[in-house]
């Protein structure tokens, strides 16, 4: 590294034969801009027909979109910053392309007019937020860590929703990249973690939204019956669907990539919370969407949703693994393993884990069975831990598989 | 209300909720965005960059003039026939040359005019009919005819390159494309949820 840092760095103008210095970090490098956000491609309307024009006029906006992305990509490193810090309107510009484009399990696919535009913006957005996570950008270019810190976290340049939006966009087909601009976030800025737990309630309330949604609430009352208020429309069902995939593959991936996360979430107890979701809500979505592929009609949309709905399964185990795995795996298998953590401490908290949620009985089967308990016993066994106390759980879940007639999957557990 | 709270439209997504219910981003001022407003100043923008880039009318035609006198051969109505279909298509005086620059420029290297660049015209100009399209594509593949496609190709490619230009910022970054799903785990394991409606024929008798 050679020269100062850009949050102490100055830059001398000239201007009408007087010279300036002027912070490279200043207001007065920017140029104020305006700039358009990301509208997801206009769809047909119900005739299969596009408004007039619509296809064009959003074609148009794209490429304004797109002029401008490479433009700031393209600003030299101290203007680039500028700009970033000082200019809220790029943020509200990258926010309505990280959340409002297009994720793989969204139903909307891009045709052949849209799809090269919306590419080259996703690449842009991106390689925007990777310059903005980047504190040493060339020998030359480079931001003192504890200051870059500071930037991102105080001007808003990241938050947790953002980083939430990066990794479910750009994750599955940029692991690598993202695991480690994630990480560098967070090692830079542990604030980050703090608003992790601060939204712990609010991810609570989103679970809660969806049990209520589907009258399968811990406090629910329930309806008379034959009464309608308690039935839900299919479109209702699709947004349910939807928003659960979203809610869990979004912290499939944050955990993922960067698994010192799931500390916070086994803080709040997360797990738990996500198990006794998945019993209330997971039945009662597959029941009522089968309900609606006996109608003729609907049979298509119904059983699209229902194959939704698996995915969803599978993110909400993977989450619930990630932060079991983080709390009671994880730590003796890293060597830098602090010596306070012995292998009883691992078991301990597995088996209080799995003895709460033992009792959500769709729940544990399905981990069970992705997940195979022999696995975590071996595993314990094999650094010297005592497994008398997994014995019992073995036993609760044996006899949940053999209640749900499951009993070919028993052979698995032993 | 929708469960994931914040907007009336848009996916369904997790961090709507978040950003409306959770106190941990910056709350934007959606009254301030005000696209009209916005689009006009990228139009006035485009026209200030296409006036000021190296590929303007008055060069185009200079220099394919100029290419036309090297290969024996007299253009001018070829160019003048672009600049016809310029001037009906955008009657205003200012415009009708980034017009014909721009009929010029999407019509050089191809031999049938692709829709996403017909598109761009649309964009441009309005409702254009495509009879004129189609008139101002015919005269610019003419010339591509007669002084060689190639030459035509490097002629304005180093009109293009008098532009000034700049390394991007991650130009050698490797992103994934928007792609296909992940890999899933084995779904079969999970317990059939899907339990097959029977109707019963039986009735009750009292």
């Amino acid at each position: 590294i050679s020269g100062e840092p850009l949050d102490k760095k100055f830059i001398t103008e000239n201007t009408k034969g007087l010279e300036k210095r002027i912070p490279a970090l200043h207001i007065g490098w920017v140029e104020k801009g305006t700039y358009i956000k990301y509208d997801p491609p206009p769809l047909p309307d119900d005739d299969g027909i596009l408004p007039p024009g619509a296809r064009e006029s959003w074609l148009e906006q794209m490429e304004f979109l797109e002029q401008d992305l490479q433009n700031l990509l393209n600003l030299p490193h101290h203007r680039f910053w500028s700009h970033v810090v000082f200019d809220t309107a790029i943020h509200e510009c990258l926010e309505s392309y990280i959340t409002s484009g297009p994720r793989w399990y969204d139903d909307d696919t891009l045709d052949h007019y849209s799809q090269p535009i919306v590419e080259s913006i996703h690449k842009l957005v991106f390689l925007i937020y990777v310059r903005m996570a980047t504190f040493k950008e060339s020998k030359t270019c480079h931001i003192t860590p504890s200051a870059f810190g500071d930037i991102i976290y105080d001007n808003f340049l990241f938050d947790i929703c953002k980083l939430l939006d990066i990794c479910v966009l750009y994750g599955p087909n940029n692991y690598a990249l993202i695991g480690k601009m994630i990480s560098n976030i967070f090692a830079n800025q542990p604030k980050y973690y703090d608003d992790l737990e601060q939204i712990m309630s609010s991810m609570n309330m989103a679970l809660e939204n969806i049990e209520e949604k589907l009258n399968v609430a811990e406090n629910y009352i329930p309806v008379a019956l034959g009464s309608s208020e308690g039935e839900l429309s299919l479109a209702d069902l699709h947004d349910l669907t939807l928003y659960l995939l979203d809610t869990f593959y979004s912290l499939q991936m944050l955990l993922s990539l960067h698994p010192p996360a799931a500390r916070v979430f086994h803080k709040a107890s997360f797990e738990l919370r996500l198990s006794a979701c998945y019993e209330r809500v997971i039945p009662s979505l597959v029941e009522n969407l089968s309900d609606w592929s006996q109608e003729p009609d609907h049979a298509l949309w119904a059983t699209k949703l229902i194959q939704k709905v698996q995915i969803a399964r599978a993110s909400m185990l993977a989450t619930f693994r990630y932060i079991l795995h983080n709390k009671c795996i994880a730590p003796l298998n890293t060597s830098d393993k602090p010596v306070s953590i012995t292998v009883e401490e691992c078991i301990e908290k597995f088996v209080q884990v799995m003895s709460t949620c033992v009792e959500e009985r769709v729940f544990i089967s399905d981990y069970c069975s992705l997940y195979p308990l022999s696995k975590e016993t071996e595993f314990y066994q094999q650094h010297g831990g005592d497994i008398t106390n997994l014995s019992f759980i073995t036993d609760a879940v044996q006899s949940v598989l053999l209640e749900m007639g499951l009993s070919n999957d028993l052979k698995e557990l032993s | 209300m929708a469960p994931h709270g914040g907007r009336p439209v848009g996916p369904p997504r997790l961090t709507s909720f978040l950003r409306a219910y959770a106190n941990v981003s910056r709350k934007g001022n959606e009254d301030d965005y005000d696209l009209a407003q916005i689009l006009a100043i990228k139009r006035e923008q485009r026209r200030q960059r296409m006036k000021e880039s190296g590929v303007t009318w008055p060069r185009i035609k200079n220099q394919v003039e100029h290419l036309g006198r090297e290969n024996g051969v007299n253009l001018d109505c070829y160019l003048r026939e672009v600049a016809e279909v310029a001037r009906q298509v955008a009657p205003e005086l200012d415009t009708r040359d980034e017009a014909a620059t721009l009929l010029f420029t999407v019509s050089h290297d191809h031999a049938v005019l692709p829709v996403k660049h017909k598109l761009k015209l649309h964009q441009m100009f309005g409702d254009v009919k495509p009879y004129l399209l189609e008139r101002a594509h015919k005269a610019v593949r003419n010339v591509a005819d007669l002084v060689g496609e190639e030459e035509l190709k490097e002629m304005m490619q180093n009109l293009q390159n008098d532009q000034e230009t700049t390394t991007m910022f991650g130009a050698n970054i490797k992103v994934g494309k928007l792609g296909p799903p992940p890999e899933l785990p084995p779904m079969d394991k999970l317990i059939n949820l899907q339990k097959v409606k029977v109707e019963s024929k039986a009735t009750l008798r009292y």
